[in-house]
């Protein structure tokens, strides 16, 4: 039991961790969305896109929002919502492979290492997602 | 009372972390390797010493239209350096649409330089346009409706049995001489933008202004 227990406090705060990454990039995405729709305040727009990139990420930046909703109930309860840890591996798994298709688009040619990194990131992070996950324990 | 159901065995469950953990492996590797896929080489290529013109000789005299119909031929490009950028597709070719990412990096804001693409007919698709258009360089794009390619001996066969060129790089001075020449087989591997550079630079005398 004790041996479990680092890989438990590790679990938590990775998922507490990636909510507070998909919280800042979830607020930012619909602050943009808002500006560009609503207020333009900013001198300059936040994204070099046009208005329906900005309506998809104002529905991207919702996501992780809630996405974030479901990490922060995992931090808090591990064995109860260990379903939220694997979904999150898959997205994360998701999010390396759709990184390495850009790579190899040849569209992202000036972002390419950037690519590949943020890729292997996404990897590892998944990878803890899934090792670190406590057994699911059903409610009495 | 509604029935409990059973719990997966832990056999099981070690089974998915293991197979995530294989995928995750492939992935790993997969990112650390595919800048191998295709990339950028500092030294200029023949693999077809007989297509197109030599080094010191008159590229041919051509006149092709550019994809909005407008004509431009060797009379245009006189005057300035030119660079002739034969390409396989920018519809269905990723290591090309890399590599001419690459030059407008490079010879994109640059006047005094002049650089054409030129693709076959029947390359010049809805999605090379509109990869075109997204792009917004300062290119010329020019459709090879004339068998300028064929004539070259650059022409080769795509993917879809259309015809399309070989990957060829031509650096031709003011007169319209060729100074560096590049021909490559495969796309996967092109010359890269700063040696062009360099040869219109030479060709110049001095640096192209930005």
């Amino acid at each position: 039991m004790r041996s479990a227990l680092p890989a438990y406090l590790l679990y938590r705060l990775l998922a507490a961790t990636t909510a507070l990454f998909c919280t800042l990039v979830g607020l930012i995405f619909v602050v943009a969305f808002l500006d560009r729709a609503l207020f333009q305040i900013f001198a300059r727009p936040l994204f070099d896109t046009n208005y329906w990139g900005y309506y998809i990420l104002g529905s991207g930046g919702s996501a992780l929002l809630a996405w974030a909703g479901c990490l922060i109930a995992a931090a808090r309860d591990p064995e109860h919502s260990a379903g939220v840890g694997t979904a999150t591996a898959a997205g994360l798994m998701l999010g390396s492979v759709l990184r390495l298709l850009a790579w190899y688009s040849g569209e992202y040619r000036l972002a390419a290492d950037q690519l590949r990194l943020e890729s292997a990131i996404l990897v590892v992070l998944a990878l803890a997602f899934v090792w670190l996950r406590p057994a699911r324990r059903d409610r009495a | 009372m509604s029935a409990v159901p059973a719990r997966p065995p832990a056999r099981q469950f070690v089974a998915g972390k293991i197979g995530a953990t294989l995928l995750g492996c492939y992935l790993l590797a997969l990112a650390l390797r595919i800048g191998g896929c295709y990339q950028p080489e500092s030294r200029a290529r023949d693999d077809l010493p007989n297509a197109g013109p030599q080094m010191g000789e008159h590229f041919p005299a051509f006149e092709l239209p550019d994809l909005s119909g407008t004509r431009i031929g060797t009379r245009v490009l006189a005057g300035t350096p030119a660079v002739l950028v034969f390409v396989p597709s920018l519809d269905w070719s990723p290591p090309t649409k890399a590599r001419l990412i690459d030059l407008a990096e490079v010879l994109g804001g640059r006047r005094n330089v002049t650089v054409a693409v030129i693709l076959t007919e029947a390359q010049a698709t809805l999605r090379a346009r509109a990869f075109v258009r997204e792009r917004r360089v300062s290119f010329y794009y020019l459709v090879d409706t004339d068998g300028l390619t064929e004539r070259l001996g650059l022409q080769t066969e795509g993917p879809d049995g259309t015809s399309a060129a070989l990957p060829a790089t031509f650096v031709l001075d003011r007169d319209g001489v060729v100074r560096l020449r590049d021909v490559r087989r495969q796309a996967r591997t092109w010359l890269a933008p700063e040696v062009i550079l360099d040869a219109v630079a030479a060709s110049l005398g001095s640096p192209p202004a930005e």
